[in-house]
Formats: structure tokens, C-alpha cells, sequence
């Protein structure tokens, strides 16, 4: 754990007024909600850890967690996580969560949800039953009803959580929150988020028959999802392109950037959302893609006026798509090949997709021969106008990416808050969510016209037509106003007998 | 053929235009009215390149005398319904051949092959002083392009008519003449997008060996194009993503939508011009660069300084599904259609169909259970602003869609140019191809159009006139 930067004289002695300068633009500041960076002791005890989902992203968590105690691990696919389990030899193995929670239930006081995300809402909501701290992978859960009611259920309760959220309150990712907030660019108009896909997309439901890996349950795996027959398009690794497991691109990498600026620029309630991806054929003509997220992907939310701030429009960008330069970069820099965009009344703001300076993603040094332009928090458009802009003096609590996980364990044997709390993340979450509910449903194709005709690009195109319809989103109501289908993928009724 | 219906309604275009548009176009001629008498005599037509849109073009033109087709795959059912549908015509596989054989016995040349064999025959039919209707792309490199149109000045007296169907149609022109009534204010920004490509596109070169169909000869289908070994991923029809053989989808398509609005925005010189292309990813999130075909989804923003009065204006591509950011103002109750053009203006915005016209009636015709909304040219944005606005009375020449083939053949037999000459076509080909120049390098390139060369990035001229294959070479006439 760093220190609590703001406590440091001189932190805001810099004299970055902030609210003055946002000129209407920028939220309130988060207030950190409790004081870092105590001289810490260790506890003689250690925080007795169980874990489910251990073969993938959580064996990352488990690794950041090693020093504690392990107790159990649940996987479902023992061939892929062997390794794991040697490097916890003391750990119980399961294959059932529910046998785990029955036999351990005594033995943690914290458990680590790393399963697929059609997973994470039964399991939170078994932890919170059984009153375990938390940490959680984002997205925190696969439907925005779900997000709903895990938040209620953790600031019900007194346990300690976290999302993997990596890089939030990093000095990179503080350091582009500041500057957000320091008004340079004015009142934010726009922001464009943009990054890769990870895993293959733009697919049709396989076809042919597959055999699961040796004593894995794949009825379980599907569990509060649709069941899909096998198949290694789905496990190991590549189910978050498939709607009913994963979420996306957007649900994937929503929560990693949202971070910074959600709150600060109040994005929690949109009044509507648009999405579209891109068409996949074959030589023998158009792949039927509606269950599978296209290769390449753009959401568009409209936030309405908030207070003083002015309606925003919020884009995201996948799978190689990038938005429009401004016309204030400079022709010989390449646009970032992920990235954010803020876009202000009097500038514009480029900073790294995860928080920082572009050209030095994580706060890392930049590589040999690349010019670092801008500022630790971001590059201000344009240069000439802000060259003697300075970085604000760092005034938010920081954890730095080694602490990440370490800042968890310390929080649960305090018995305070995380930086990165469950509850925090669920708002994070359900925007990204709707991005990933707007794609789903540009995904459903409209009916054909019914007088045959096309409206161009010949028959190839006619079929599966899709429709880019915007949809109404009523955030107090949770309730997608305009579109039926698109309404039914807020609250999504799980596969029995996963109903909670 | 429509009625010559240019009107004396007389639109102030020119004083509405507050910081201006570009002049005009001045039909060149006035089309045949409704006393118009064919005359008797029919056209001796050559074709190459049957099986694909060449049908279509050969079906536009079927009650000329088609006397010799060409075609290098006659497997194709599609070519042996040409063949059967003209029973008269020689058939070839060679166009060279045909050339020989056949050059006394025709008039006019049908060109309909793959993007990078056009140029060639385009100036093998100017050569043999042949009236021509020619597949857009005009041609498949820049330095092509200009060569074809320099070859077509030469020789006026050649009638030529490139393949953009909806271009000087009813509902094109009134998108052309609601943008020219000044309505929105000068253009900032214009936006395009097409539902194509519509064939696979983000794949690698296939390394299995397979066997052409019979009697095609694969060396001469490759012609002056890197060779290739044969590939049912190139032929039949899906060639175009491959950047050896097509132009992508912004090649192939961007004509069909820039006819409304090139001239009269000049789009010719554009400055800067820069894209992004989908990527694909392979198991265990591994990159796979296709990098020789276009991607599923393109964009590409062509940057045009001020031009004369009108203001600085970028121009923006977007295909596979990709589709601009939903204007604000829009209603709610109306989602962006599948393919389109939005121009943004000082004054508003003008949402119209991609081939021109109404955006809820593509084609002039109203989409099924779309609701009307908005004027023949568009619909003007916001739409309160614009309640009382009035579509301009018809001012510019229209030829309708259904008259799209023979207008070219009546010219050809009257000597006077069609309404949409391949030297028109080969501007709008140019500003394509530059966008293919930024989608190929994946590089903001700064284009100098006097030069016709990139000024930043020396990698990117290779692609504005590359090399034939021996032993092609282009005409020079």
C-alpha cells in the first residue's frame, strides 16, 4: 500500500482548483472513504482463503493472495487447473462449489469468484449468505438486474470486497483522473473508449460433437445459463464473446477504464443506448453469428444534462475499430491502439485505455524510440494551447498494482473498506452491460421486409438484416422502455436450479 | 428515359448557400424527351467478364445485338446462362483472342471482370476505339485510373457509362438538390455507410493446394496481379477483400454513394486520409494479421482542406455494420438505417439514402412498415427546424434507374456522352482508392493529388501504381 498522497503536505497545496476550473464539467470528487497507509503491521493471522474457478484469471488472484492461508479450490476442469492446485498442496480440491461451501464453509473467512461471468451472481450472492469477504472478477455479474442486487446485498452486509479491477487507483489511472478533473479541456462532451477483442469472434454455434475434459460436469458449467452442447470454442478461455456466458468485449473491459471517470463524470444513468457489430460470412454465404459478439464492435450511450454538467455522448470501439482523430493531432502520431478520448469544450484529452499517459501504459517507462507526449495523466489537445499546462499535484488515495491484491487481505483483517469496492464496480458494471445489451440486440435480426423488396446492397445483404434501434433506457425503473427483447436481457431468468 | 425535367422553377441555389457549395453540375447535354423514336439500327456488343454483374450489364443491354462474349470459368451456371441467354455471340475464353477475331464486328465493349484487369481492358477497347460500359471501380490503382481517364479525354467521341446504377436517378438528384438548396449550411462533415462487404473478409492467404475449374486458365484470371495459386477463396465472386485482386469494400462501393455529392462538394484533393480495419483473434488470443484482405469492418476519414468558399470537410467510410454516432437530434423512434449518408452542416444535418434519396424509401421506393418521414432527398435534422422546409423543384437531368442501360446504348448511337461517362466514375474511383491506401499501410497519409503520391509515408506509394506481372503490361496510348 502507498501512501495516502493527499495527506502529504504540499498534495493540494499545488493549488489545482478543481471545481472552479471544471467549469461545470466534472463531477464531485470521490472522497477516499477511509485513510490509507497507516503504518501497517501484519496480523500473526493470516486470512483463510477458498476459491472458485481457479484455472484461469484466478489463479492470477490466488497468486496475489499467496501469502495467506488457502484453504480450498473449486474447479470444475481439474486437467486445466492441476497447476494450480500443486502450487497450494495444502488446499482441499472440488470440483462443486456446493460441496466446498458445505465442507468449508467453517474453514474461510474469504472466498475469490473467478469463474465465467454467468457464474458470478449465484456465487456472490452464496458468499454474502454465508457473510465471506469478498473478491470478485469483473464484470461483477452477466445482467444489469443482477449488478442491481448484488449491490444491494453488499452494502447490506459488513463483509469486505473487491473487483479485479487491477489498475483502478493506480497512480497512472489517478494521475488521468486528476487531470480530468482539473477542467483543462472544459466541459466533457464525448468520450470514446476504444480497445481490442481477445478471443475469436463473429462465430456460429459449433456444430460437431466434442468431448469435455475428463470428469468436468459441463452441465454444471453451463449452469444458470441456456444449456449448449460442448465445445472448445466455449472452454477453455473463449467463452466471453458467447452472449450467454460472457459479456463481450465491452462487459469484459468496460469496468478497466470506467474506473477512472465513471463517478467523476456521473455516467450512471443513460437515457439511451445504441449498438452494432460487424457481419462474418463464409464462402458459402452469411454466418449466423446471434449468439456469438461480432469481431469488431461500437456502442453509443447518450447521457442526459446532469446538474451543470451538459449531455455526453459515451462511445466504445472493439476489435481494431478506433475513433476519428481530432482534428487537433498532429498527422505523425499514430492513434493509440487502445485507449480514451475525452473530448471538452476547450480540448481534448487521449490518455491510456487503463489510466496514465498513452505512451507509457501501467506507468511504465516508454519504449526505445517512442516519443512520450503530454502528461502523466494524458496528452492535452491541442499542444500549443495547454504547453505550459502542468500535471495537478496528485490528490486521490492511491494503491498501486503490486498492492492490488494484498490491499484486499489487509482491508478484510481491518475490517475496512477496499479502494475498489464490490458496490463501486456494480455501477461500473451495468454501463457496460448496457453496451453489451445493445449489441445483443442488434444481434437479433429484424423480420424481412414483407413485400420482398430490399432496401440495397442486393440479397446477400437482405439477410439477417439487423437493426441499429436505439433503446430507451429508464435507469430508476431498470426497464428498457421501447424494445421487448432488448427488456428481457435486463433480468434474464437463470437455468434451474440456479434460480436464487 | 425519364422527362428532361430541368426545371425554370429555379432554385436560388447558388445565394442560399450562405459560404457556398460547389458549382454546379451542368448536364451536359439534354437528354431524349418523350418524342424520342429509337432508331432501327441496333448495337454490336462484346462483353467480358459474363458471370458475374456482367449478366446484369448484358441483361440492360439485351435487345442489342450481342455478338461476342468472353468469359475465363464457364463452368459457371451463371455463365452458361449468358451463353444461352445470347446464343448468337461467339463465346472465348481469351479476351484477346475475342479482340482479334472479333474487333471489325462490334461496337461497344461490355467490361465487367475483376477490379485488377480493368484498366487493361479499358484501354485495349479506347485503343480500338470501342463506346464502353465499364464495372466501377473504374480501375485498381490510382496511377491506373488516371491513366484511363487521360486515354478518355483523348477521345471523346468514345460514349462511355460506368456501373452506378441509382446515379442521376429521380431520388439521387433529389438528395443532390436538397444538399444544393443550402438548407443545412456549408458541409463540415460527410458520413457513409454501407451494409457490404458481404463475402468473407479478415482471412489468410490459403496454402491448400486446389484445382481451377475446368478449361479456367488460372495465370491469365491472375493477369497483371501477383500470382496466386488457385483458390476457391479468390473465385468464384469472392475476390474483392484480397487487396492483389479487388479494392475492398470502400473500392467497390463508395461510388455508388459519392455521385450525389462529389462535385458538388469537390472531394477531389483530399488531404489527409487515415482508417482502421477489424482485426481477427485466433484461440488463446492470438493476433491474426490478414493483412492482404480488408477487414469485416472498415472506416476511413478522408480530410479535405477548405476549397475555395466552402469550409474545411471530412469525409467518413464506414462498412460491415459499422455505422457513425446517432445524432442526438434524431428521434428516438427511428433507428439509423442499414446503409446511408448523414451530411452535417453549419445550419443541420440531411440523413439520405446511401444510393441517394429518402432514407426510409431507398431506391424511391418505401421500405416495408417504414413509416414516411422527411422529404424525397432526405430527411433535414432537427426535424423541427426543418417542418416547413419544402424538397427544391427538380432542377438537375435524371435518368431513371430502368433506363440506366439503355441510356448508354441510345448515346452511344447518337454520339453524344451518357450522364454518367467513366472519366466522372474514374473521380470518385481516385478518392476510393486513396482510402484503400490508408486501410493497406494502417497509417495517417498526407496526399499530395498534383503529385499523386503520399508525402509522409514512403510505404504507401508502392500501392498507388504498383507493378504489373510480366508480361502485362497497361496500353499506352
Amino acid at each position: 500500500m502507498k501512501t495516502e498522497e493527499s495527506s502529504k503536505p504540499g498534495g493540494t497545496a499545488a493549488g489545482v482548483s478543481r471545481r472552479g476550473m471544471a467549469a461545470g464539467a466534472v463531477a464531485a470528487m470521490i472522497v477516499p472513504r477511509h485513510v490509507l497507509g497507516r503504518p501497517y503491521q501484519a496480523p500473526s493471522d493470516k486470512l483463510n482463503i477458498a476459491a472458485v474457478g481457479v484455472a484461469g484469471m484466478g489463479r492470477n488472484y490466488l497468486a496475489g493472495c499467496k501469502d495467506e492461508n488457502v484453504v480450498a479450490l473449486c474447479d470444475l476442469d481439474w486437467e486445466r487447473s492441476a497447476r494450480v492446485f500443486d502450487t497450494y498442496p495444502t488446499a482441499k480440491r472440488y470440483r462443486d462449489f456446493r460441496q466446498m461451501f458445505d465442507q468449508e464453509e467453517k474453514n474461510f473467512d474469504a472466498l475469490i469468484i473467478a469463474p465465467p461471468d454467468h457464474w458470478h451472481y449465484y456465487l456472490l450472492m452464496s458468499g454474502l449468505k454465508m457473510n465471506k469477504h469478498l473478491y470478485c472478477a469483473k464484470p461483477i455479474t452477466h445482467s444489469i438486474a443482477e449488478a442491481r442486487k448484488v449491490k444491494a446485498g453488499v452494502l447490506a452486509s459488513k463483509v469486505v470486497t473487491k473487483a479485479s479491477i487491477q489498475d483502478s487507483r493506480t497512480s497512472y489511472a489517478r494521475a488521468t483522473t486528476e487531470l480530468l478533473l482539473s477542467g483543462a479541456i472544459g466541459a466533457v462532451r464525448e468520450v470514446h473508449l476504444w480497445t481490442g477483442t481477445y478471443s475469436p469472434s463473429g462465430l456460429a454455434r459449433p456444430s460437431g460433437v466434442e468431448t469435455p475434459p475428463a470428469g468436468m460436469d459441463w452441465d454444471m458449467w453451463c449452469g444458470p445459463a441456456p444449456f449448449r452442447p460442448f465445445s472448445r470454442i466455449y472452454h477453455p478461455e473463449h467463452w466471453r464473446p458467447w452472449w450467454d456466458f460472457g459479456t463481450g468485449t465491452v462487459g469484459d473491459f468496460g469496468c478497466h477504464t470506467l474506473q477512472m471517470y465513471h463517478d467523476e463524470l456521473e455516467m450512471g444513468a443513460p437515457d439511451w443506448v445504441v449498438g452494432v457489430g460487424s457481419q462474418a460470412f463464409s464462402p458459402a454465404g452469411r454466418v449466423d453469428n446471434t449468439e456469438c459478439m461480432s469481431i469488431a464492435n461500437t456502442v453509443q450511450w447518450h447521457i442526459p444534462a446532469r446538474g451543470n454538467k451538459p449531455a455526453m455522448m459515451a462511445y466504445f470501439y472493439d476489435g481494431g475499430l478506433t475513433p476519428p482523430r481530432p482534428e487537433s493531432m498532429p498527422a505523425e502520431v499514430p492513434m493509440p491502439g487502445g485507449g480514451i478520448m475525452f473530448v471538452g469544450a476547450k480540448g481534448v484529452q487521449v490518455s491510456a485505455f487503463y489510466g496514465g499517459n498513452p505512451w507509457t501504459p501501467f506507468g511504465s517507462q516508454p519504449r526505445p524510440g517512442v516519443q512520450v507526449r503530454g502528461l502523466p495523466g494524458g496528452w492535452l489537445l491541442p499542444e500549443s494551447q495547454f504547453k505550459d499546462f502542468q500535471q495537478p499535484a496528485p490528490t486521490l488515495a492511491r494503491c498501486e498494482k503490486p498492492d492490488h491484491y494484498t490491499e484486499w487481505v489487509r482491508s478484510c483483517k481491518a475490517g475496512k473498506k477496499s479502494i475498489t469496492p464490490i458496490e463501486f464496480a456494480c455501477g461500473l458494471t451495468e454501463f457496460a452491460l448496457l453496451g453489451t445489451l445493445a449489441l445483443r440486440r442488434y444481434g437479433m435480426p429484424a423480420p424481412p421486409p414483407a413485400n420482398g423488396t430490399g432496401d440495397g446492397g442486393g440479397a446477400g445483404a437482405a439477410r439477417g438484416r439487423r437493426e441499429a434501434k436505439v433503446l430507451l433506457w429508464d435507469s430508476q425503473a431498470m426497464r428498457i422502455t421501447n424494445d421487448e427483447a432488448a427488456d428481457a436481457l435486463v433480468n434474464p431468468p437463470h437455468r434451474a436450479p440456479w434460480e436464487i | 428515359m425519364a422527362s428532361n425535367e430541368v426545371s425554370s422553377g429555379a432554385i436560388p441555389r447558388r445565394t442560399v448557400l450562405a459560404a457556398g457549395l460547389a458549382p454546379l453540375v451542368v448536364p451536359r447535354h439534354v437528354l431524349g424527351g418523350p418524342g424520342y423514336q429509337a432508331p432501327s439500327d441496333t448495337l454490336a456488343i462484346a462483353a467480358a467478364g459474363i458471370g458475374g454483374m456482367g449478366r446484369i450489364y448484358l441483361d440492360g443491354c439485351k435487345a442489342e445485338r450481342i455478338v461476342a462474349l468472353c468469359d475465363l470459368d464457364w463452368t459457371r451456371p451463371t455463365t452458361q446462362g449468358v451463353f444461352e441467354k445470347f446464343p448468337a455471340a461467339t463465346r472465348y475464353r481469351d479476351f484477346r483472342r475475342m479482340f482479334d477475331k472479333e474487333e471489325k464486328n462490334f461496337d461497344a465493349f461490355i467490361m465487367a471482370a475483376p477490379d485488377h484487369w480493368h484498366a487493361i481492358l479499358l484501354m485495349q477497347a479506347i485503343q480500338m476505339k470501342k463506346h464502353i460500359y465499364g464495372a466501377k471501380p473504374v480501375a485498381h490503382s490510382i496511377g491506373e485510373v488516371r491513366k484511363v481517364r487521360q486515354a478518355l479525354e483523348a477521345n471523346p467521341k468514345l460514349i462511355t457509362k460506368a456501373s452506378i446504377q441509382d446515379s442521376r436517378t429521380s431520388y439521387a438528384r433529389a438528395t443532390t438538390e436538397l444538399l444544393l438548396s443550402g438548407a443545412i449550411g456549408p458541409v463540415r462533415e460527410v458520413h457513409v455507410w454501407t451494409a457490404h462487404p458481404i463475402y468473407p473478409c479478415n482471412v489468410l492467404r490459403p496454402t491448400e493446394i486446389q484445382t481451377p475449374p475446368e478449361g479456367l486458365d488460372w495465370d491469365l484470371w491472375v493477369g497483371p496481379a501477383p500470382f496466386h495459386p488457385y483458390h476457391k477463396a479468390y473465385h468464384p465472386e469472392i475476390w474483392r477483400a484480397w487487396w492483389d485482386f479487388g479494392t475492398g469494400d470502400v473500392g467497390d462501393m463508395a461510388c455508388h454513394t459519392l455521385h450525389t455529392f462529389f462535385e458538388e462538394l469537390e472531394l477531389g484533393a483530399p488531404k489527409v486520409v487515415y482508417g482502421c480495419s477489424s482485426t481477427r483473434t485466433d484461440v488463446y488470443n492470438t493476433p491474426v494479421d490478414t493483412a492482404e484482405t480488408e477487414g469485416y469492418a472498415n472506416t476511413v476519414v478522408w480530410e479535405f482542406a477548405a476549397r475555395g468558399n466552402l469550409p474545411p470537410l471530412n469525409l467518413y467510410w464506414y462498412d460491415g455494420g459499422i455505422k457513425p454516432s446517432r445524432p442526438a437530434e434524431l428521434d428516438h423512434s427511428v433507428a439509423l438505417p442499414r446503409e446511408g449518408v448523414l451530411f452535417v452542416g453549419e445550419k443541420g444535418k440531411l440523413l439520405a439514402g446511401y444510393y441517394g434519396g429518402n432514407p426510409f424509401q431507398p431506391f424511391g421506393r418505401a421500405a416495408a412498415g417504414a413509416q414516411p418521414r422527411g422529404l424525397p432527398g432526405g430527411l433535414l435534422l432537427p426535424e423541427g427546424r426543418f417542418k416547413d422546409f419544402q424538397q427544391p423543384p427538380p432542377a438537375l437531368a435524371r435518368v431513371e434507374k430502368a433506363d440506366h442501360y439503355t441510356e448508354w446504348i441510345r448515346c452511344a448511337r447518337e454520339g453524344r456522352p451518357t450522364c454518367l461517362p467513366i472519366e466522372f466514375a474514374s473521380r470518385l474511383t481516385e478518392l476510393a482508392l486513396v482510402g484503400t491506401l490508408a486501410l493497406r499501410t494502417r497509417k495517417v497519409l498526407e496526399w499530395d493529388t498534383a503529385a499523386m503520391r503520399v508525402t509522409n509515408e514512403a510505404s504507401a506509394n508502392q500501392f498507388v501504381e504498383p507493378a504489373y506481372r510480366e508480361p502485362w503490361k497497361l496500353p499506352v496510348l
